[in-house]
């Protein structure tokens, strides 16, 4: 219910009532009808927005007479707009700004679990041959489809040299689909995967993956196939090479090798799925406040739309969907969740290398009483901009 | 017969942008992806609402005879009236002036793109314009010194302009004139402003642009300078040069009515080819300084696979390369007598 709320917005009857679907798409909407605390004065796209204070606000009317959120192509000017105090406020920031903004006299740093928790992920392609959609390739390389190999993998992944590389620090250590910053339906008593080189090379060994021909690489039990895998990340994640680098050395010395190559995201989407013409994949997924969204990318029902990336698909798993969508104790829904994050984290569809923490900025010499405290980290959302007021 | 090269000059300028308006449209749809999915980056859009967007935009029609779709490729009924297909649509609206509708934005190409088009051609005509007449002026004075430690000098300040990586020079630049000068950072316009006149608002502007044209101009004042340079060189070595000397002109005389008339005509290449391709913006200034160009927005387009945009921009970049050269290509004629177009 709750993540129904919340993409359902209040409209005005008496100008989309008597619309139909076609009539609705083609109206323009060109004065802006919303209930919230600011108004669109001014946009411009990929520049800036310009809000005006809703003096006709129903709840407390903010105390400063707007807000110009502004476009920056990068963030390393981004950074400079706060210093030279361009900016008041900044939502993002590169990881290798922080120390620097740390010290500086007149700038507060904020970090927190993010709004839109977002979550970043290494699929695996597991998609069964009897599950293959229509239009789809279903590539994948058979040895993924071995729970051991994938244990191997997760042994074989420094997830804390992921954060303080990739991350410099700012992230916890991932588990499943499910981010740590969805509060309690986060299944905080699972026991992750050890890095572990010794134990991932005796997984494989005992499984029978061993390097026949000496070059370094395992082959499959039967000796065909190397255990060389594609793996691919959407070009416009800044993390992505930097993962794929990190984890091609661990797992090389598991003698496992992979190709790695980022692909622009629709090039990626388009091998990804419903195609499944691929071995791995590092994308990411944002987050609703609640789970079920991020749960159903696992069911099986979602292979044909192009939702489930992995192909994962386990009749427990999709039961345990379906009744965790009609519980209506909470408590008792929240039991269903935690252990639909048990399966998922045994049966590994995917490797959680870290959840991201949110960083955020403010000029202390500006505007004062930025919502800080919360649990979650959004300066630029209503609840603070509605706050805050100038420095005296 | 003059009149008839030119005629056939022009012509082959409008053959080639008819080839790349039938190149730009299948060039785009080589690539893989659906646009339908790419603009809209949410997983929960329903195939219904999907396939809503592909009639809205068309693109639930054949892309031509026989071709449902060209990436992966789908066959389709050959027996269609080919006029319903989005080529012919697409051809038949740019024949009338129609660029179509972004599927990002939502707004007529044609305006988007001229807005775009000016933002761009204010920063990059500026800098070009100073590029030229310092790149010029620098390569004379290096070769009329040649050798001496004023040649050298400049030879190696543009040496390094020529190689600093663009985004490298920029960022610099943006954290010194932020810093000491005061400069903006990013946009083209002060945000919320009201101008008091308009000579406020040219100020603002002016103050935007400050950091990226001098940015530019560094970049492309170097590769002038070495051209000029080396281009006079050659000129001054001729025998003509001497015989001027012999004669008892001084430098400037020689300079003015000798060697600058010959030594200018690479330049003209080489300005025409860079003007042609400073449609295009340059990405990386535009991306560092935030300036809303078109080389940003063409960079969006690609990755939202928003035909309209690309196949629009495509056609006015290849337009603006093709009559850059025709220019240069007449100017040649009125620079070199040598160059006849019969």
């Amino acid at each position: 219910m709750e993540s129904q709320l919340f993409s359902l917005y209040i409209l005005p009857e008496h100008l989309w009532g008597e619309k139909t679907a076609q009539a609705a798409i083609d109206f323009t909407n060109d004065t802006m009808v919303g209930s919230g605390p600011f108004k669109l004065a001014e946009y411009r796209q990929n520049q800036f927005v310009r809000l005006d204070t809703n003096q006709d606000y129903y709840g407390s009317v903010p105390k400063v007479d707007g807000a110009i959120l502004q476009t920056y192509g990068n963030q390393d000017a981004l950074v400079q707009a706060l210093k030279t105090g361009e900016v008041d406020m900044i939502t993002e920031m590169p990881n290798t700004a922080v120390a620097a903004l740390r010290n500086d006299a007149n700038i507060q740093l904020v970090v927190g679990a993010p709004l839109d928790p977002g979550v970043t992920d290494i699929i695996f392609n597991l998609v069964p041959p009897d599950q293959c959609p229509p239009d789809g390739k279903c590539t994948g390389h058979p040895a993924l489809k071995d729970l051991t190999v994938r244990k191997a993998l997760a042994h074989a992944t420094d997830k804390q040299q992921l954060i303080d590389i990739v991350l410099l620090g700012l992230g916890t250590p991932g588990l499943t689909l499910i981010p740590d910053g969805l509060g309690v339906y986060y299944n905080n008593t699972l026991q992750d995967y050890a890095f572990d080189i010794a134990t991932a090379n005796k997984l494989l060994d005992d499984a029978g993956y061993k390097d026949v021909n000496g070059d370094g690489v395992r082959e499959t039990p039967d000796g065909k196939a190397p255990l060389s895998f594609r793996l691919n990340w959407a070009g416009d994640m800044s993390s992505g090479p930097r993962i794929a680098e990190l984890l091609s050395k661990t797992w090389g010395e598991i003698g496992i090798k992979v190709e790695m190559q980022g692909l622009d995201p629709d090039t990626l989407t388009s091998v990804c799925c419903p195609a499944f013409d691929y071995d791995i994949i590092i994308w990411g997924w944002g987050s609703d406040p609640d789970p079920a969204f991020l749960l159903s990318v696992m069911t099986t029902d979602e292979i044909p739309t192009g939702t489930s990336e992995s192909g994962y698909s386990n009749p427990e798993y999709d039961e345990l969907f379906a009744q965790q969508a009609v519980e209506t104790d909470k408590e008792k829904r929240k039991e269903l969740i935690w252990e639909m994050q048990a399966i998922a984290l045994r049966d590994l569809p995917y490797i959680i290398p870290y959840y991201g923490q949110n960083v955020q900025a403010f000029r202390k010499d500006r505007f004062q009483g930025w919502i800080t405290d919360s649990s979650k980290i959004a300066l630029e959302d209503p609840s603070s901009l509605s706050l805050i007021e100038p420095v005296k | 017969m003059r009149n008839r090269r030119l005629i056939n000059k022009v012509a082959w300028a409008l053959f080639t942008i008819c080839f790349v308006i039938v190149l730009n449209f299948f060039l785009f749809r080589i690539l893989p992806g659906d646009p339908a999915r790419a603009g809209i980056r949410d997983p929960r859009l329903t195939a219904e609402a999907q396939q809503a967007i592909r009639v809205r935009f068309g693109l639930d029609k054949p892309v031509i005879n026989c071709f449902a779709s060209i990436n992966p490729p789908k066959p389709a009924d050959c027996f269609v009236n080919p006029l319903d297909t989005q080529f012919f649509i697409y051809v038949g609206n740019l024949f009338r002036g129609e660029f179509g509708i972004s599927y990002h934005s939502n707004q007529p190409v044609a305006q988007v793109l001229a807005e775009r088009t000016w933002n761009t051609l204010l920063l990059i005509g500026v800098a070009q314009f100073l590029a030229i007449i310092l790149g010029v002026a620098l390569g004379v004075i290096a070769a009329w010194k040649l050798g001496t430690p004023v040649d050298y000098s400049a030879l190696i300040f543009s040496l390094v302009a020529w190689s600093l990586p663009t985004f490298w020079l920029g960022i610099i630049l943006l954290f010194w004139g932020s810093t000491n000068l005061g400069l903006p950072i990013g946009g083209m316009v002060t945000p919320g402003m009201n101008y008091a006149s308009i000579w406020a608002q040219v100020i603002d502007v002016g103050r935007h642009m400050f950091l990226p044209t001098l940015t530019y101009t560094i970049v492309f004042l170097g590769e002038y300078m070495l051209i000029m340079r080396s281009s006079l060189i050659d000129v001054l070595s001729e025998d003509y040069v001497l015989t001027a000397k012999a004669k008892g002109l001084n430098s400037y005389q020689i300079l003015k009515a000798h060697a600058l008339r010959n030594a200018m005509l690479p330049m003209v290449t080489i300005i025409a080819l860079n003007l042609g391709f400073t449609v295009a913006g340059a990405v990386q200034i535009e991306t560092v300084f935030s300036w809303p160009g078109l080389g940003g927005a063409i960079y969006e387009a690609v990755g939202q696979r928003d035909y309209p945009m690309l196949q629009g921009a495509f056609l006015l970049l290849a337009v603006s390369v093709i009559v850059a050269n025709l220019v240069a290509d007449l100017l040649y004629t009125y620079l070199d007598p040598r160059v006849q177009l019969e």
